[in-house]
Formats: structure tokens, sequence, C-alpha cells
């Protein structure tokens, strides 16, 4: 695992927090985030899904 | 299919080459733009009547719609306001839409073609009919244009005089205003000299038609859809309301400008990530799709909101729930007709 630092604005985090309310994809931005960038990667380049 | 029941025509003109109309239009209300013998570019600007400075911005509806206007989509206005003045309700395809080629004015056919005088145009044509209202030529803008065949090519060149008008003697274009407007349509000034209009001028028939239930219900639904969010600012949320009288420009070297959300603020987060997604990021970087592992993840989770939770900028008509008003405005006919 790795721990990576990625800066975000306050208005992107505005946007997240959105679905971080939704509770479907986590429940912390981190794990939303993650789990956004995993869909969007799925989306993007194919592959099985975990 | 059910006609939708529109009002009584309680207004009618018949426009000669080359002149033009400034004719209000209320919410509700329905403009219908003829062409009586043939191909006839209709040049058009649109005005809130209550507030001539929010008036139609074809950009923005380029934006949001490309260059073509369709049925279902919505004239624009600019923001801050970015009120919807009207929407084009129906247009025969001979009816082809332009939004790329602004208006013709004198000094096109000066430069261009070496027209000696002052040839009639657009611009020109557009300042004498809003006069009416007190408008001066600066309050012409960038016209919504019908029956324009233009095009264009592979590098983006503008090509107005590619294509013949393809517009025939009963062509009707179909609007209806969701706010209060002043709507402004002339015949091209370029028609005796372009293919604009095929080398010649031919007058075009206006109308406007009260309201009824029908146009009510349907402009309801309008706005709802359009209208009410938060940002569509009035004059009342500027923080200067004033409009300028001064021509030149001085500087006020007292000003202090109050950018939106500045300075902006920016959060480190800590993501953890596993090997896979750290042989994915390198993917991405490979791919071009990133430049950096960081970018790779921002963009990666921002364009999936991109992707997932925005709205799509496809033709207004293709985002509209059009099935519901095309059954409801096709054909349209006015009570004497039904």
């Amino acid at each position: 695992m790795k721990r990576m630092k990625v800066r975000f604005t306050g208005q992107q985090l505005v946007l997240i927090d959105k679905i971080v309310a939704e509770g479907t994809m986590g429940t912390t931005r981190e794990e939303v985030i993650r789990a956004m960038f995993r869909q969007y990667v799925l989306q993007t380049l194919g592959g099985a899904t975990r | 299919m059910i006609p939708i029941e529109l009002g009584t025509v309680r207004y009618e003109e018949i426009l000669q080459p080359v002149t033009g109309r400034a004719v209000p239009v209320m919410k509700g209300e329905i403009l219908k733009i003829e062409l009586l013998e043939g191909p006839q570019c209709v040049d058009f600007n649109c005005f809130n009547l209550h507030d001539y400075k929010d008036r139609l911005s074809v950009g923005h509806m380029r934006r949001y719609g490309g260059f073509r206007v369709n049925p279902g989509s919505v004239l624009w206005s600019a923001p801050p306001r970015f009120n919807p003045l009207m929407v084009l309700l129906d247009k025969p395809d001979t009816c082809v839409t332009d939004i790329l080629g602004a208006r013709c004015n004198a000094v096109t056919f000066e430069r261009e073609r070496g027209y000696p005088g002052l040839h009639t145009n657009c611009q020109d044509c557009q300042a004498e009919a809003i006069g009416e209202y007190g408008l001066s030529p600066d309050d012409v803008h960038d016209s919504l244009n019908f029956w324009m065949n233009t095009g264009w090519d592979d590098a983006g060149t503008f090509i107005p005089n590619i294509k013949r008008n393809r517009g025939r003697k009963g062509d009707t274009v179909t609007l209806i205003a969701t706010n209060d407007v002043l709507a402004v349509p002339n015949i091209c000034g370029s028609g005796d000299v372009s293919n604009t209009s095929n080398y010649f001028f031919r007058p075009i028939r206006i109308q406007v038609i009260e309201r009824s239930p029908d146009t009510d219900g349907l402009t309801h639904l309008l706005r709802k859809r359009y209208m009410g969010f938060k940002n569509q600012r009035t004059v009342a949320d500027f923080r200067n309301p004033e409009i300028k009288t001064e021509r030149a420009l001085k500087r006020d070297p007292d000003y202090k400008p109050q950018f939106v959300n500045y300075p902006l603020q920016i959060e480190e987060l800590d993501i953890d990530l596993d090997d896979e997604d750290m042989r994915q990021v390198k993917r991405l970087i490979a791919r071009g799709l990133a430049d950096d592992p960081e970018d790779a993840v921002r963009s990666g989770a921002m364009t999936w909101y991109t992707r997932n939770r925005t709205l799509q900028n496809q033709p207004e008509a293709l985002d509209f729930d059009i099935a519901d008003i095309r059954v409801a405005t096709r054909p349209l006919m006015t009570k004497q007709e039904s």
C-alpha cells in the first residue's frame, strides 16, 4: 500500500463531499476519491472489476 | 398527436426586404416567422423586455447546443443572468440555422466585395429596428440566423456562402417566449450578393400569438426546467449595477476586485493506493492521460465526476424531454385552423 498526497481545491472537495454524502462509494473523502479513481480507470482502461 | 391550442394572433406584419421589426413577445406567447415567397435568411436578436442588458448570447447557445439550433433549443441570454429568453419549438428541415456567422455589416461588403457605398446589412437593419425602443447600434448583438445554410471546414474556418439557402415558401419557425422579450427579426441584408438568400431578397411574415392555457402550461414547464438557479443573477446581485454612460475607459485606482473564491483553498489529502492502483497510475501516465501520479488520481477522480454526475453538453434538443414537447406542439395550429 502506498500513501500518496493529492491536492484538491476546496471547490473540488465540495463536489466530492456530495458523493461522500451519498454514502455509496465510501464514508470519507479519501475512500470516495479512491473509489472514483478506480471506477474512472475501469471506464477508461477497462479490465476486470476488483 | 395532440396539437397545442394556441391563442389568437394579436400582431401580424409583413416585413419587406430589407427591413426588420422589434416586437414585444410576452411570456407564454408564440412568435412565428414565415417565408412568404421562398428562401430568405432571417437574422434574429432578442432582449429581455424589462432589462435590455439581458440579451441573447449565441456564444452560450453554441456552448450548449453546437452551431445549429433545433427544436428544443433554448435562446439563452448572456451570463451572469443566463436566462432562457425563448425556446425554439418548431422549424422545418429546410430552415438551416446558424449561430456562427454573427451578423453582416457594411464594412464586410466594402472590404470584401468592393461595394463602393452603403450596402444593406443586418447590423444597420437591426439598429434601425431597435431604435424604436431607444436602443443604439451598440445594442445590436450577434444574431441567431434562421435559413442560413453556412458551413465550416475541418480547420474550423467559417464559410458563409458555401451552400444555397434551402428555405421554401411557407416555411415557418415557431418560438415560445419564456420571459417577456423584445424579439427582433430582420431580413438579412446580404441577400443579393451571396448564397445566404440565393442572391435575392424576399418578404417574411411575423406573427405574435396570444397566450393560451396550453402555452402557459408549456411555459411553466420550460421555466421550471431552465430557471430558478441561484446563480442566474439579476441586477440586484451586481456589485456595480450602474450602466456606464461615459464612453472612455479610465482606471479606478481605488478599485479592489473580489474574484470568486479567491484565494483558492487547497487541501492535501492522503490517498492509500494498492499495487494495482499504482500499476494503473503508470498506465495512465504512459498513455498521456496524466502527467504524474498525483495528477492521475486527481484527474481520474474528477473525470469520473464529470462523466457520471454532470449534465453532458449534448445538443439541447437531445437533452430535452422532446417527446412531450413535439407531441404537444406538432402540428401547431390556431383555434381557427382546428
